[in-house]
């Protein structure tokens, strides 16, 4: 069912969206000045648009567009041919800001100036092109109750399915110009991976909380045991059976558990309608009423994992109430003691479970490795792949905290030793609690640590890809501003679009951007050719890329990544004019035994053409040719290697001698590197920019990419992911506090006897209480930086490997955030839980405590 | 009248009940005592006759409904919690039936907890009150490693941490077998006899009655006998 009709096109400075303002429901639009919509012979105009034009609410603008030159299907257009310009003057109704579906529309390939946007009535858009009664999109918004659904695969297809009745519709009324394009979905289907990559993160991150929250709900339970130890031995005294008693604690559990699980989906619930659905439609700019499905599996798969972990974390604590002794009523002081039976049954040779365990989890990862894997990859199941590659992830951050909590104890010491330098007293008790309270200790630590490694790691890595962004960005474009041919870039037109047929840059390009205002150098590089290179004898051969230069590379290239395993940077200029000389990889000299001075054999294109290269530099690291110029020697085994060699050699090499004399005015190359001149007057890498695209991503079709602008683009984006680890560090800590307290809690009533012994001999409530602050504090704070540390290594470890492989240089760092973050929730969720644990006991008379226990 | 220096516990009229459920069950019903300073006082009487309630009184682990009782000088009664504590800590010495130890630390730590709280660490002096009570060999041992006897040596070491004038004892050999409680008390005797230390303490146990210089006997809340 249409709801809007609107019509776009591309002006110079602005873009200008035709659109049907009365059925129109998609677009948000925000009035800063004047009104909106525009009625007839008005504009409405963006406030960056009504910047640039330098135009307020009243003014009249002249709207100029040159219509693109028609030519036939299949055939390039006419070279020279006069252009029809459409031409009409509008007075500006209003000014503000477009999200929704004027947003979207020019977020595509007519984006061309950014957030520069004028919209106007439809019919004026068709009378002002010429164009009546036509409109270039006509955008349907399918009935979710059709098109809706959690399977991202299923929704594709049904689209598909619909977009293809809707075109053969449209097709068959109005002609075969029009086509349709189904974005979202192609775009689903393209993140489709992704999503049900991060889906499996967020489940298996719920299994890791859960995991927590188990440890949580054991020692609760333990505790609840113990406390109760008496009254279950008078329950065995009076002839309950055992089975009686394992039933009381399970059944205790699945009804904290069915409370728990409706309270939680519940409140998941309200949060996610209430909460992140309209943060995320706000961020993402979504349509509003866009909402997250209640699905069943939704509901089922939090109740399992919580059922499940609850149902293991009970199993001790039952067995423990089963094995009540009936001795605890007839003689408390004997019941602990060990009896005959038990101490036999010690020195009788039992199976080892922990060694049974330990075999199984070395099967479940080889069998994972050997088997799982390739049979997973080998069916294509991208969720089971997900899953079992977030298990290992799991296992890997699991078993990192376990060995990482070794290090917990050593850090508790350190932390005892800074808190004795200020009051000896306390840290005297505290470091005795602390270090000596094996059992409740360990498994705050645990859970702390559990929870505090997968902040970190990602914590980690985003830390380090912000501290090097700049680098990475240096080190792989290589030059301040790229140019490129626009390959996927459309050109717009109103009614007719094409694609632009050249994929390279001519001489010409290059030649009119190394003079534009603001570059200070140009060099071009042609690099679609892929030829054999070996010694001369042939007996090591090797694909490889043939970079083809023109220009010096030294006046272009950021200096600061070279690395020669032989020759220098000379060799750089060397080239330009040397048409025998090649500057080869590392990895090539090393697979094809080859160095500087040697002479390299490259294949070219067709029967017996062959050159003879000197090499006259070895490359172990040139900026923009982080692939091609690397030691890394598999690169250069599996074709992903390069050979810099002059142009004119490498337009020898690509031209099939058969096709007779070289054609010289062919156009080449692939990409310009450019330098900019920042001594210019009034320069700025915006203004850079902008003048760069105004003048070649139009009719020319030439992307430009600004170093400076990519490394703004992915810090923008980085910020998102920041965010995304607060929250995960929020809620992993959410988890933590809430075990610490429970454990804090059981402890502190464990050890009601003692406060009362340490009140009864003269120890204050002050003392008393910061006693039990400070042994918080240092388990959890302990194990909060043990978590820290395993995360990070872990993080460094990821990095350091992926960089490895790719040879790229890597500038360490540090999430202090993070880190701080999460020393600081532990820290207050160990002062709150001790001393809400704490309270009520310590108020308390001595008397009082000890006539109770 | 009490002479205020020549004893070191004063206890006059003193009342204590308890509220069980809606009522209130009097445990002591005007008990007036003077323990004097050096003195071994044994408390005795059957379950229920307030002796216990009178220790804790005397021990500021309790306070009275009504009366007034004076510890060292000190009135007890109108002290607030946190002065008592510093009283127990600074004149008081405590020894349980059950011992009352720190599980997690060693014989040596326990005696040292007293001094550590007072903020007077001081492990020579630890050591030489393990020393002093038969432990020189067991200092790095845990309660857990410990024999019954053993530990109550510990928690009379610890009693004596502080110096304290005062000692208070219930049912220090509850928990004992005849030998060792006998080694017990006459330790006790023996710290009375060096240091001058008075002795206060609960037993059920006619034996362990005659270490004391007097023997008071408590019956429904009132001393039936003053042992004078």
């Amino acid at each position: 069912m249409p709801r809007a009709r609107l019509g776009a096109t591309q002006g110079e400075t602005v873009s200008v969206l035709g659109i049907d303002v009365e059925g129109d429901t998609l677009s948000a639009v925000t009035v800063s000045q004047g009104a909106y919509p525009p009625g007839e012979g008005q504009v409405f105009l963006t406030v960056s648009a009504a910047d640039l034009m330098r135009v307020k609410v009243g003014d009249t603008v002249t709207l100029s567009y040159v219509r693109p030159t028609p030519r036939q299907t299949g055939r390039a257009a006419v070279q020279g041919a006069s252009t029809l310009r459409a031409q009409g003057a509008f007075v500006v109704s209003g000014v503000g800001f477009i999200s929704g579906l004027g947003n979207t529309l020019f977020t595509g390939p007519l984006a061309q100036s950014g957030g520069d946007f004028a919209l106007m009535q439809l019919k004026d858009a068709q009378a002002w092109l010429g164009e009546s009664g036509r409109a270039e999109r006509v955008l349907f918004v399918w009935n979710s109750d059709t098109a809706g659904g959690v399977d991202a695969k299923v929704a594709v297809s049904r689209a598909r399915d619909i977009g293809i009745l809707v075109r053969d519709g449209l097709q068959a009324q109005l002609g075969p110009d029009y086509v349709v394009d189904l974005a979202k979905y192609r775009q689903l289907d393209a993140t489709q991976q992704a999503f049900v990559f991060q889906q499996t993160f967020i489940t298996l991150y719920g299994l890791l909380s859960m995991g927590i929250i188990g440890l949580m709900v054991n020692a609760l339970m333990m505790t609840t045991v113990t406390e109760q130890k008496f009254d279950l031995a008078v329950l065995r005294v009076l002839g309950a059976p055992r089975n009686r008693l394992y039933e009381a604690v399970i059944i205790e559990v699945i009804i904290l558990g069915v409370i728990g699980v409706i309270l939680g989906l519940g409140l998941g619930r309200l949060i996610t309608d209430e909460i992140t659905t309209p943060i995320l439609t706000n961020a993402l700019q979504l349509p509003v009423g866009v909402r997250p499905e209640w699905t069943l599996q939704a509901v089922l798969l939090p109740t399992a994992i919580t059922s499940a972990v609850l149902a293991l974390a009970t199993i001790t604590p039952a067995r423990t109430a089963a094995r009540t002794k009936v001795m605890i009523v007839l003689n408390p002081a004997a019941a602990d003691q060990p009896t005959l039976e038990e101490l036999s049954k010690l020195r009788e040779r039992q199976a080892n479970y922990g060694l049974l365990v330990a075999g199984i989890v070395l099967l479940a990862f080889c069998s994972l490795v050997v088997f799982v894997f390739p049979l997973l990859f080998a069916l294509g199941d991208f969720s089971a792949v997900a899953t079992i590659y977030f298990i290992s992830f799991l296992l890997m951050v699991i078993g990192m905290s376990l060995v990482f909590l070794f290090v917990t104890t050593p850090l508790e010491r350190v932390l005892v030793a800074i808190i004795s330098v200020f009051t000896r007293s306390n840290a005297f008790f505290i470091g005795r609690y602390a270090l000596r309270a094996k059992g409740r200790n360990s498994l705050i630590s645990l859970m702390v640590v559990a929870s505090a490694v997968l902040p970190c790691l990602l914590a980690a890595q985003l830390a380090l890809t912000d501290a090097n962004i700049e680098t990475d960005s240096r080190f792989n474009r290589g030059a301040d501003v790229t140019a490129r041919p626009g390959l996927s870039a459309t050109i717009g037109g109103v009614f007719r679009s094409f694609s632009r047929t050249s994929q390279r840059l001519s001489s010409e390009n290059l030649v009119e951007l190394s003079r534009q205002p603001g570059i200070a150098a140009a060099v071009g590089l042609a690099q679609d050719y892929r030829g054999d290179a070996s010694d001369r004898a042939q007996v090591r051969v090797a694909t490889v890329s043939v970079i083809g230069v023109q220009g010096d590379l030294t006046s272009v290239l950021y200096p600061d990544f070279y690395q020669f395993v032989g020759g220098d940077e000379e060799a750089l200029r060397r080239i330009q004019t040397d048409p025998n000389a090649a500057i080869i990889s590392s990895g090539l000299s090393d697979l094809l035994d080859l160095k500087q001075g040697d002479q390299l054999r490259l294949r070219g294109s067709g029967f017996d053409h062959d050159r003879i290269m000197t090499i006259i530099a070895v490359g172990a690291r040139i900026p923009a040719f982080n692939t091609e110029m690397t030691r890394n020697r598999n690169n250069a085994q599996s074709g992903q290697t390069g050979v810099l060699v002059n142009l004119e050699t490498y337009r020898d090499l690509r031209w099939d001698p058969a096709r007779g004399p070289i054609d010289k005015t062919e156009s080449l190359f692939t990409r310009i590197l450019m330098r900019a001149d920042q001594s210019v007057a009034g320069y700025s890498e915006e203004g850079l920019s902008r003048a760069l695209r105004d003048v070649f991503s139009g009719q020319k079709a030439i992307s430009i990419e600004v170093t400076s602008e990519t490394v703004k683009t992915i810090r923008a984006q980085l910020e998102q992911g920041r965010i995304f680890t607060v929250l995960l560090t929020g809620l992993s800590m959410v988890t933590a506090v809430f075990g610490v307290l429970a454990v804090m809690y059981t402890a502190v009533m464990g050890r009601c006897t003692e406060i009362g012994m340490l009140k009864a001999i003269g120890g204050s409530r002050l003392s008393l209480r910061t006693i039990f602050i400070g042994e918080a504090i240092v388990t959890t704070l302990a194990a909060a930086l043990a978590g820290i540390i395993a995360g990070t290594i872990l993080g460094y470890i990821f990095e350091y490997a992926q960089r490895f492989s790719q040879e790229t240089p890597l500038i360490w760092a540090f999430d202090i955030r993070t880190a701080g973050l999460i020393c600081l929730m532990v820290t207050l969720s160990a002062i709150f839980s001790a001393a809400l644990a704490t309270q009520p006991v310590i108020r308390q008379k001595a008397i009082t405590i000890l006539r109770d226990r | 009248m009490v002479n205020s220096d020549a004893s070191i516990v004063i206890l006059e009229d003193v009342h204590k009940s308890f509220v069980m459920g809606k009522e209130a069950v009097p445990a002591l019903r005007g008990v007036s005592l003077a323990v004097r300073r050096g003195e071994v006082l044994c408390m005795m009487g059957p379950s229920g006759s307030g002796k216990t309630t009178l220790l804790n009184i005397i021990g500021g682990l309790d306070t009275p409904s009504r009366g007034h009782v004076t510890v060292d000088g000190a009135n007890v009664v109108t002290l607030n919690e946190e002065k008592l504590a510093r009283l127990r800590l600074t004149r008081m010495g405590f020894v349980f039936q059950n011992f009352n130890l720190l599980s997690s630390f060693t014989a040596l730590e326990n005696v040292q907890v007293p001094m550590v709280l007072l903020g007077n660490n001081n492990p020579k002096r630890a050591r030489e009150l393990l020393g002093l009570v038969g432990l020189s060999d067991r200092m790095t041992h845990y309660p857990s490693e410990l024999s019954g006897g053993q530990q109550q040596r510990v928690a009379i070491a610890r009693a004596m941490a502080n110096e304290p004038p005062l000692i208070i004892g219930d049912e220090m050999t509850g928990d004992l077998d005849t030998t060792t409680s006998f080694e017990v008390m006459e330790l006790l005797v023996k710290l009375n006899n060096e240091r001058g230390t008075t002795i206060v303490y609960v037993t059920h146990d006619p034996r362990m009655s005659k270490f004391a210089h007097r023997v008071i006997t408590m019956r429904d809340g009132k001393m039936v006998d003053d042992g004078a």
